[in-house]
C-alpha cells in the first residue's frame, strides 16, 4: 500500500514537472518521508520497538497565493506494526489529508526557511491479529500540525543559465531542492472500542441468528507527537 | 557583503529555533521518562505469549487470568449477562485460585515472588512477599491459611533454590515484619523443613482444634518416608524452628521408599479438647500410620503446651489404596480401609485398633462414605461405596451400621456396564457420576436406589469436561464441538444448547445462576447461559474481555 502510494506520488510530480509553464505558475510540490514519535504510552502496544516511532510518509501540492505565502493540501500516510506479545500483533495504518498554509522567505537563492501549518482529518485503521484471527476497527479523528523547515535549493539564476531558459520557458522558474522539517502533529484520541465479533464457527440455520455479542474495546491511544521529515521539494 | 539580510537572518532563527524545539522533542523522547528526565524509555509491557487462563470460578463470576497482561479479569455474571473488571496485579502472575469458600481470589506471582489476595467485590488487594519464586499453593479448608512451597517437579532457572523452603501465610492478618520484643512473628512465615532426604510433596491442612482450651492450627508436610508436623498459629519468633516436627517412617539404614498418599482428620472425641488424630496412608507399607496430636509437657514460651505427637500403626488388609472415616450409632470412630491385595474391607476401630475384614470378591482400591435413607429401616445411615479403577465392573454398597456383625451380608453389589475412570459425587452426596475408561458413554449412579442409567456420548468421555454436578443438573462439554449437553440426573434426560463458537471448558457459578462455556481463545471469548433456563434464547457471548483496554494496560513494573 505505501509503494502505491509512493508511485501515486512520484507520477504526480512528474506530471506537474511535464506540465506547461502557463498553468501551472508558483506552485510547489513535495513529498518525503520521516518519523513521528509518540509519547502516549498506550502506543507501545502498537510499536515494534522502545522508541515508539511510526514512519510516515506525505505529498503536498501548494500554490503561492500572495508573496511567499502558499495554500495547499496535503496527503499523509503512516504505518506501524507490531507484535506486543508473542501470538498477538498489531497494524496501524493512518492516513490524513490536510489543509495547509506555508509562509517562506528566501534569504539566499539556495536556502529557504520557512514555517507551515494544517489542518484536516486523519482515519486510523487498527488490525488486531491473535490466533490466527483478525480484528479491525477504522476511526477518524481531526488533526493538526505545525512545522518549521529548511529548504535548501539549486538556484534559480543558476538553473537558468544551465537550461539557457528565458521568461517563457517552462523552466523559467523551475528549482528543486531537498528540505529538513520538524514540528508537531496533533492528532485526537483514537478510540477502538468496536472491533469487529468473531464468525459463528457452525452454519447457522437460515432462521437463526447469531447469538448476542459484546463490542471488543482494545482500548484508546493519541497519535500525537513530534515528526522529523525529509522531503524533495520542486517548485515551477 | 553579507550573504543573509537582517529579515533573512531572521526568518532563519525563527525557523532553526522551531526546528530545533520539535527536533530537541523529539530526540529526548527517546530518553524521557515520566518526571520529564531523560533516561531511555522502559518496556511498558511485558514480553511473552498472551492468553488467558482457564475460567477459575468464584462465588460471584469467573476470572481468568491474563499473565502478559499482568492482570486478572473477572467477569461478574448475572445470568447471561456478565460485567468486565480488570485488576491490575503483581508481574506475571502465575496462578490463580480462590479459597475455598470461593469468596477470595488469590493470584501466585513468581516473578515478583509475591501472593496476591483480592476480595472481587471490592477489589481491595493484600499483597504477601514470599522472598522465593514459589509456584504451587495450598488453602485450608476455612482459607485462613495458605502455604506457598515449589511443586516437586519444579522447573527452576534459578541457580540455586531451596526445595524443602515454603512461606506460611496467615490470610487473616495483614503482613508484616518479625517483631521479637512483642513477640509476633513475621507473616507470611519463611520456614525451611528439616530434610530427611526427600521433598515436600504434598500439604495435608488439619481441622482447627482445642488443646487447654487454645486453638491450635497444624498441616502435615507429606515427604517420601516421613511427614512433618508444622504448627501454623503461635509461631514464636524466638524459637526458630521449634513449630516444626518430623515424623520418620522408616530408620536411616533402610531401602523402604513409603510415600504417603491419604491423610484424613478426625477428634478422637469431640466433647474433648485434647487431641487430634491423623491417619496417614502410605503407598509400600500395608499399615496405617496413626498419629495422635497431644499436648505434650514442655511449653514454649507463650505458655503453650508443645504438641506431642504420638505414633501408632493400624493394620487392616494388604496394600490399602484408599480410606474413609465414619462414626457409628454408638459414637465409635472407625476407619474403612479398600485393599488391592487382600480383596476385602477393612473396618478399623480407632481407639482399640479392633479389626474387622469384610471379603469382597473382587479388589477395589477406593471407598468413599455417604449418608443415605436405609429402606428397611427408614433411617438415614452412613454406607460405603467401594469401587475399583483397575477396571472392576462392580461397585459395592456397604451398609455401615451393621458390617461388623452382619460381615459381607451387608455388602450389596451392583454390575455397571463398564469399568470405572473417575467417580464424583453430587454435593448433595446422593447420586455420582461414573466416567468409564475408552468408552462413549458415562452413567448417572443413584446412591439411595442402587441404579445407574447409562448415557451414551459421541466420543470416549476422556474428551469430555464434565462441570456443574449440581444436585439436579450436569453440564457437560466436548472440546472442539459448538455444543454443550445438560443432563438432568434425575430421568439422566440430555438436551444440547447449540452455541456459535466451539466449547472448551465450561464453569457452573449457581450463585449467579450463569453456566459459563469457555471458548479456548488468547483473545477470551465465552457464552454466557442462564442457569435456571439453560437456552439459546437467552444467552449472549462475550468476547475479547482478554484483550479489553488492552492499549491502557501498564506492566506491574511500569506502574
Amino acid at each position: 500500500m505505501t509503494t502505491t502510494r509512493h508511485t501515486l506520488a512520484w507520477g504526480a510530480l512528474l506530471l506537474v514537472t511535464l506540465t506547461p509553464q502557463a498553468a501551472l505558475a508558483d506552485w510547489m510540490i513535495a513529498s518525503g518521508g520521516g518519523d513521528r514519535a509518540i509519547p502516549d504510552e498506550s502506543f507501545d502496544y502498537l510499536s515494534d520497538d522502545d522508541r515508539s516511532f511510526i514512519s510516515s510518509g506525505f505529498l503536498t501540492v501548494q500554490r503561492e497565493a500572495f508573496y511567499e505565502f502558499y495554500l495547499g493540501v496535503e496527503y499523509t500516510w503512516a504505518t506501524e506494526d507490531a507484535e506486543p506479545f508473542s501470538g498477538l500483533s498489531t497494524h496501524l495504518n493512518t492516513t490524513g489529508l490536510l489543509a495547509v498554509a506555508r509562509l517562506e522567505h528566501e534569504v539566499a537563492p539556495w536556502f529557504v526557511p520557512y514555517l507551515q501549518v494544517g489542518a484536516g482529518a486523519y482515519y486510523a485503521r487498527l488490525e488486531v491479529k491473535l490466533d490466527d484471527e483478525t480484528r479491525q476497527q477504522g476511526v477518524w479523528v481531526p488533526g493538526m500540525s505545525q512545522l518549521g523547515g529548511l529548504e535548501f535549493r539549486l538556484p534559480k539564476p543558476a538553473l537558468r543559465k544551465v537550461f539557457g531558459s528565458t521568461p517563457n520557458d517552462a523552466l523559467w522558474n523551475f528549482t528543486a531542492g531537498l528540505a529538513i522539517e520538524a514540528g508537531y502533529l496533533h492528532v485526537g484520541t483514537a478510540t477502538f472500542d468496536d472491533l469487529q465479533r468473531p464468525a459463528p464457527q457452525r452454519t447457522l440455520d437460515p432462521d437463526e441468528a447469531p447469538l448476542p455479542a459484546s463490542p471488543l474495546s482494545f482500548g484508546e491511544v493519541d497519535l500525537s507527537g513530534p515528526m522529523l521529515r525529509f522531503a524533495l521539494h520542486v517548485r515551477f | 557583503m553579507s550573504v543573509l539580510s537582517r529579515r533573512g537572518w531572521a526568518w532563519v532563527l525563527l525557523a532553526g529555533a522551531l526546528w530545533l524545539t520539535g527536533c530537541q522533542e523529539w530526540i529526548c523522547l527517546l530518553d524521557q521518562n515520566e518526571d520529564g528526565v531523560c533516561e531511555p524509555h522502559g518496556d511498558l509491557i511485558d514480553e511473552g505469549t498472551f492468553a488467558v487462563s482457564p475460567p477459575v470460578r468464584y462465588n460471584a463470576g469467573v476470572a481468568y487470568r491474563a499473565e502478559a497482561a499482568d492482570r486478572i479479569t473477572l467477569l461478574r455474571t448475572d445470568g447471561a449477562r456478565a460485567e468486565v473488571v480488570h485488576v491490575p496485579v503483581a508481574e506475571q502472575p502465575t496462578l490463580l485460585t480462590t479459597t475455598p469458600d470461593r469468596s477470595l481470589l488469590l493470584v501466585l506471582s513468581q516473578e515478583a515472588q509475591s501472593l496476591s489476595v483480592i476480595d472481587p467485590e471490592t477489589l481491595e488487594q493484600t499483597i504477601y512477599p514470599l522472598g522465593s519464586p514459589f509456584d504451587r499453593l495450598e488453602l485450608s479448608e476455612d482459607g485462613r491459611y495458605a502455604i506457598a512451597l515449589y511443586s516437586p517437579n519444579f522447573n527452576s532457572s534459578a541457580i540455586i533454590r531451596n526445595t524443602n523452603e515454603m512461606a506460611v501465610i496467615d490470610l487473616a492478618e495483614p503482613p508484616r515484619e518479625e517483631d521479637l520484643e512483642v513477640p509476633l512473628a513475621a507473616n507470611p512465615q519463611i520456614v525451611t523443613l528439616r530434610s530427611f532426604g526427600s521433598r515436600p510433596l504434598d500439604v495435608v491442612f488439619a481441622p482447627s482444634f482445642l488443646i487447654r482450651g487454645e486453638e491450635r492450627r497444624v498441616a502435615l508436610i507429606l515427604s517420601e518416608n516421613y511427614v512433618t508436623l508444622l504448627e501454623l498459629n503461635g509461631f514464636d519468633p524466638r524459637e526458630p524452628g521449634r513449630n516444626e516436627t518430623a515424623i520418620r517412617f522408616v530408620q536411616n539404614d533402610s531401602d523402604l521408599r513409603l510415600v504417603p498418599l491419604q491423610v484424613t482428620w478426625t477428634e478422637d472425641d469431640p466433647n474433648r479438647d485434647d487431641d487430634m488424630f491423623a491417619f496417614v496412608l502410605v503407598q509400600g507399607s500395608d499399615d496405617i500410620i496413626s498419629l495422635n496430636l497431644l499436648p505434650g509437657d514442655e511449653q514454649d514460651l507463650l505458655g503453650r503446651p508443645r504438641i506431642r505427637p504420638s505414633l501408632n500403626q493400624l493394620t487392616g488388609g494388604r496394600q490399602p489404596r484408599s480410606m474413609a472415616l465414619f462414626t457409628n450409632s454408638q459414637g465409635q470412630i472407625k476407619l474403612l480401609t479398600a485393599n488391592r491385595s487382600s480383596v476385602d474391607l477393612s473396618v478399623i476401630d480407632v481407639a482399640t485398633s479392633d479389626v474387622v475384614q469384610v471379603p469382597l470378591d473382587a479388589a477395589v482400591d477406593q471407598v468413599f462414605v455417604y449418608n443415605a435413607v436405609n429402606p428397611d429401616t427408614d433411617v438415614e445411615e452412613p454406607f460405603a461405596l467401594l469401587y475399583s479403577t483397575a477396571g472392576l465392573r462392580t461397585v459395592y454398597f456397604v451398609e455401615l451400621s451393621t458390617v461388623e456383625g452382619r460381615g459381607t451380608r451387608a455388602v450389596d453389589s451392583l454390575n455397571l456396564d463398564s469399568g470405572v475412570e473417575r467417580l464424583e459425587l453430587t454435593p448433595d452426596r446422593r447420586r455420582a457420576l461414573i466416567l468409564h475408561p475408552g468408552q462413549r458413554s458415562f452413567s448417572v449412579l443413584n446412591l439411595e436406589r442402587r441404579s445407574f442409567s447409562p448415557v451414551d456420548a459421541l466420543a470416549p468421555v476422556s474428551d469430555y469436561q464434565f462441570a456443574g454436578l449440581g444436585d439436579e443438573r450436569l453440564v457437560t462439554v466436548f472440546a472442539g464441538e459448538p455444543y454443550i449437553g445438560l443432563t438432568e440426573l434425575d430421568n439422566t434426560h440430555p438436551t444440547p444448547v447449540e452455541l456459535d463458537l466451539a466449547a472448551v471448558a465450561t464453569a457452573v457459578v449457581p450463585e449467579t445462576n450463569t453456566i459459563l462455556v469457555d471458548h479456548g481463545r488468547s483473545m477470551g471469548a465465552a457464552t454466557l447461559l442462564r442457569l435456571d433456563e439453560p437456552s439459546r434464547e437467552t444467552s449472549a457471548t462475550l468476547w475479547g474481555f482478554g484483550v479489553d483496554d488492552l492499549l491502557q494496560v501498564r506492566n506491574a513494573e511500569a506502574r
